[in-house]
């Protein structure tokens, strides 16, 4: 069984919260957190994503995050940002960031960046979770 | 009209009719104590009188009753007659001397029987004077048989000028009581009313714009209370003043850092015989993380484009921009190859961008003798190149975008890229303010869309008609990214 858990980004205040919301799995084996989004992930929610990304880090040290992306039709480069800042937290305590069902133009986004040597990607969360499972 | 002036007038209305109603009471009160007082008095001088008559008349020395009866009329105030009667109503005993013997004289008018007395009273005229006629019955000890009555007349004028006496002091010290307290109630009043007085001061001062004011707080009443919630409604209006200052001089300062801005792109296109240029820059907000520049280099011989988009918005986003600006500025005069030129630029940036921004960009020189295009695409947006034949090439990022990773990892996996432009080849590059923009139902202006534009038209027509065709497209919504575009073309 999973942890499962609402939650919303606080950054902007309510009337931006519908924009942007993140729900959270914790792993029962302890390997990796997953944050599953949904909305836009642009200059009025990117905040809120780090702040929340940091909770988990800190209440979870150690696992592996998994951002779970079908839900989102767009993000900006501060988004990108977010992530990259994560990918480097992450790194230094010894976990990865792997991305989950991007759509195709956020997988475009993603390759042209040279992303996917930095932060991987996978076609779905089941696969991220399966790839995390071995770490 | 002052407000202390309004409850001074309604206290004063309240006063005299209350005094008044009280007085009035009073007034009738008195009087019929007085006159009550009078009667009793009169009573009394019947009844001893009767007393002492009974046996006079049964000794048949009724004579001896005159001197009371003249004794009780010059001893008594008001007392106009004292008269011993028969039983046949002949007159035994009175002061007149004259009235002896005849018949009692008294013009009966109406019986009084508001008094509790135990005496006959009746209102009428005697000796030309209006009284009340007292009179009791003259008894033997034990008695029943009436030997005749005593009557003692009271002058009803007598005791009115009495009472009127009695009167005129209390109406004195009703109007002094009322006088005393009007001018208390006045006092008291501008007391109560002094807290308002300086509210309403201070809150024209607070009108014409005095946030520093402040009232006593000098009591824990609702006046008390206005006075605290006054203090502190200065005090938000101070503090929602003083963050409209600072808004107004952050709005001030984006603006002029928004002119700033504008300053750093470069004033005109390069001059290029054989080739013709355009680039627009529009901010989604007052500053912009988009930066578009050009650089002679090898000494003049080519030029050096960068196009850039820094993550973020705003400020941050800003400074970033011109610091890029001047790290390009510096690198390009002394590289010449985009190679170097990035890899310079991302081993500089990356200290100040790790872990908070990155920039895409495309930096690229133009030889515009041989028509040799080298670039390096760094995380961007694709290069449209359009041929003179109408065909398309998307020229796709070869790198990471500057400031994510660092040194060798970034020249380790970037290079140089070279095209040849020929006679009527178009050379586009935007930022993903474009590519992104979307319209009411949320779909986005894409690549495709901008390749459809760009064919076969001059640069400036080529940004013209992108520009135009965005504006149309977001539907005249504010752009929630940065825009830019450049357009190179080799005249045909």
């Amino acid at each position: 069984m999973s942890d499962v858990k609402e939650g919303t980004p606080p950054a902007g205040g309510d009337d931006v919260a519908d924009r942007l919301v993140i729900t959270t799995e914790l792993d029962p084996n302890k390997k990796w957190v997953l944050l599953s989004l949904k909305g836009r992930l642009d200059v009025f929610t990117y905040m809120g994503l780090s702040k929340r990304l940091n909770e988990e880090i800190e209440s979870n040290p150690g696992l592996n995050v998994i951002l779970e992306l079908s839900g989102v039709l767009f993000v900006a480069s501060s988004g990108w940002s977010v992530m990259l800042a994560t990918r480097t937290r992450l790194k230094r305590l010894e976990s990865r960031l792997v991305l989950a069902g991007m759509n195709e133009d956020l997988t475009r986004i993603h390759s042209a960046m040279k992303m996917p040597g930095l932060v991987p990607a996978y076609p779905t969360a089941a696969e991220a979770k399966k790839a995390l499972a071995g770490v | 009209m002052k407000i202390y002036l309004k409850y001074s007038l309604l206290l004063a209305f309240v006063i005299v009719l209350s005094a008044g109603s009280i007085t009035g009471v009073a007034l009738l009160l008195q009087r019929h104590a007085l006159t009550y007082q009078a009667l009793l008095r009169a009573e009394s001088i019947a009844v001893n009188l009767s007393l002492v008559s009974a046996e006079a008349i049964l000794t048949r020395n009724v004579l001896q009753l005159v001197p009371l009866t003249t004794d009780a009329t010059t001893r008594h105030e008001n007392v106009v007659y004292a008269a011993v009667i028969d039983q046949t109503g002949l007159v035994l005993a009175h002061p007149d001397r004259a009235q002896l013997r005849k018949p009692f004289l008294f013009e009966h008018l109406a019986n009084e029987t508001s008094y509790a007395v135990q005496a006959a009273i009746q209102t009428g005229v005697g000796l030309g004077r209006l009284v009340w006629d007292v009179s009791v019955p003259v008894k033997a000890k034990g008695s029943l048989i009436e030997l005749g009555r005593v009557h003692v007349g009271i002058d009803q004028r007598g005791v009115e000028a009495s009472v009127s006496r009695s009167l005129k002091q209390l109406f004195l010290v009703a109007t002094l009581c009322l006088v005393l307290g009007l001018a208390l109630a006045v006092y008291f009043i501008r007391i109560l009313v002094r807290p308002l007085q300086v509210l309403s001061l201070a809150s024209a001062q607070v009108g014409r714009g005095d946030f520093e004011v402040q009232v006593p707080v000098q009591s824990q009443d609702e006046v008390g209370e206005l006075a605290a919630n006054f203090n502190q409604m200065v005090g938000n209006l101070k503090a929602a003043e003083l963050r409209q200052k600072v808004a107004q001089r952050m709005e001030s300062e984006l603006q002029l850092a928004h002119s700033i801005q504008k300053g750093l792109l470069p004033s005109k296109d390069p001059d290029l015989p054989g080739w013709e240029s355009a680039f627009a820059c529009t901010p989604a907000l007052e500053l912009g993380g988009d930066y578009y520049d050009w650089y002679p280099v090898a000494g003049g011989r080519k030029v050096g484009f960068a196009v850039a988009d820094v993550s973020g918005k705003g400020v941050p986003a800003a400074l970033h921009t011109a610091n890029l600006r001047n790290l390009l500025r510096f690198t390009t005069a002394e590289m010449e190859s985009p190679l170097q030129v990035m890899c310079r630029v991302n081993s500089l940036a990356f200290p100040d961008l790790e872990d908070k921004a990155f920039i895409t960009m495309v930096y690229a020189v133009l030889d515009p003798q041989t028509g040799e295009f080298t670039y390096v695409n760094a995380g961007h947006d694709p290069l449209l190149w359009v041929r003179a034949n109408g065909s398309i090439e998307v020229l796709p990022s070869t790198t990471y975008p500057v400031g994510i990773v660092d040194g060798a990892e970034f020249e380790e996996g970037t290079k140089d890229n070279t095209i040849t432009l020929e006679k009527g080849d178009l050379v586009f590059l935007y930022t993903d303010g474009v590519t992104e923009a979307e319209n009411e139902q949320g779909k986005q202006f894409g690549e495709q869309r901008i390749a459809s534009l760009i064919q076969g038209v001059s640069a400036k027509q080529a940004v013209e008609q992108v520009r135009s065709k965005l504006n149309e497209y977001i539907g005249g919504r504010v752009p929630h990214d940065d825009v830019t575009l450049l357009a190179l073309r080799r005249t045909p």
